[in-house]
């Protein structure tokens, strides 16, 4: 009986001193003891909030993502006189898209253009030219008010997208150029790429997509894992 | 006879025992301040994290980071700004350095120069906390590097 309660006694004291000593070394760093890790809780919060903030902030003022197989898209705003409104133009504008985005290196399959409004639509567009460099044509029925009025167009044009074909309505064809104001690039998974770069280097696994769109706000659903805190959910 | 053997008995585990329990208690005495004291420091990095979070995120909600960061040419921002409004909004009693992430493998320091994500030196006790500003385009991270400069024990 004794015997057994020595060695009892004896394992329990070579466990309580092995966690001792793990304890005492990670101590040492001040950064963590034993179990007691850097919260992940912040980290999670910020990818909630950036969403968030993005869907409020952004997403509320522009139309949602029209097709997401397109990767890319630019807002373009187009202004031009009319004299005799109303007018019947084929306007034609250089959307300067970047070649290495032009996936397929084809206007016409890759290019699309549409509107601005809550719910966009594909507009009907041709090219200039099959490849690049291409303008981007359209026929537009200009209408401003008075003689000598000034017309304001603003589509989208998106691109990047190698399944693209060339869609039935386009051809190649030649318009009025007409100078093109051209907005800022937006990538559709800009956000999500941007967390599945930088939070691995925090010791977290991570895998953002998005997945769908309700009214003008873009649901990402979000995997997030690390030592403490484990998250996988749809964020709107 | 039966006096003898219990007497013998005893003297051995007795005393092994004794050791035992002596050393127990000694190890776990001598553990118990080490431990507290990181938990301690542990709670101060955490406190320091939520403070530099909730300050950057406040930033943002007053339209300082959307007035001069510039998203569409980053090293056009206005760094020099932006570091004094980070610092002015933290107690004087830490220490801040601002860390912009781009990606993983870009960065820029507080006073805009491109450089490899990470700081050179970085003094003991220090944490850090990230605050994602999303405005249009390309998200970029803020990333804090905290430390009290009285350890949190004033």
């Amino acid at each position: 009986m004794k015997k057994a309660q020595f060695f009892v006694i004896s394992l329990v004291l070579i466990l309580i001193s092995m966690v001792s000593i793990y304890t005492y070394v990670r101590s040492a760093d001040a950064a963590s003891v034993f179990s007691l890790e850097k919260n992940s809780m912040l980290d999670l919060i910020n990818i909630i909030d950036a969403v968030k903030m993005r869907n409020e902030r952004y997403l509320a003022q522009t139309p949602p993502w029209w097709n997401s197989a397109w990767a890319y898209r630019e807002l373009i705003t187009i202004t031009t006189a009319v004299d005799n409104p109303p007018e019947t133009r084929t306007i034609e504008f250089n959307p300067q898209v970047p070649t290495t985005k032009l996936i397929t290196s084809s206007c016409s399959q890759e290019l699309r253009l549409t509107n601005t409004v809550a719910s966009p639509t594909e507009l009907e567009s041709n090219v200039s030219a099959a490849a690049l460099p291409c303008n981007i044509t359209r026929t537009e029925v200009l209408d401003c008010g008075a003689p000598g009025c000034t017309a304001t167009l603003r589509y989208y044009v998106y691109y990047g997208n190698s399944g693209a074909q060339t869609p039935n309505y386009r051809n190649t064809v030649q318009g009025t150029e007409t100078g093109a104001t051209l907005g800022t690039e937006e990538k559709e998974t800009a956000l999500c790429d941007h967390f599945e770069s930088i939070y691995p280097k925090t010791g977290a696994a991570i895998a953002c997509d998005i997945t769908g769109y309700v009214g003008n706000k873009t649901n990402v659903t979000v995997y997030y894992s690390s030592t403490n805190l484990k998250f996988n959910g749809t964020i709107i | 006879m039966l006096r003898r053997i219990s007497k013998s008995k005893r003297g051995f585990y007795f005393y092994a025992e004794l050791l035992i329990v002596v050393i127990l208690v000694t190890v776990i005495w001598l553990q118990f301040p080490v431990s507290q004291q990181s938990y301690v420091d542990l709670a101060e990095q955490e406190n320091l994290r939520y403070v530099g979070y909730t300050g950057v995120k406040a930033l943002d909600l007053m339209g300082i980071l959307p007035k001069y960061i510039n998203q569409t040419n980053f090293s056009a921002t206005n760094f020099t700004t932006l570091n004094a409004y980070i610092t002015n909004s933290f107690p004087t009693t830490m220490l801040i350095t601002a860390e912009y992430i781009i990606n993983a493998t870009t960065c820029y320091n507080a006073s805009g120069s491109i450089k490899t994500c990470g700081l050179n030196t970085t003094l003991a006790d220090t944490t850090s906390v990230i605050y994602t500003f999303t405005n249009s385009t390309e998200p970029i991270s803020v990333k804090l590097y905290l430390k009290n400069l009285f350890g949190g024990h004033l």
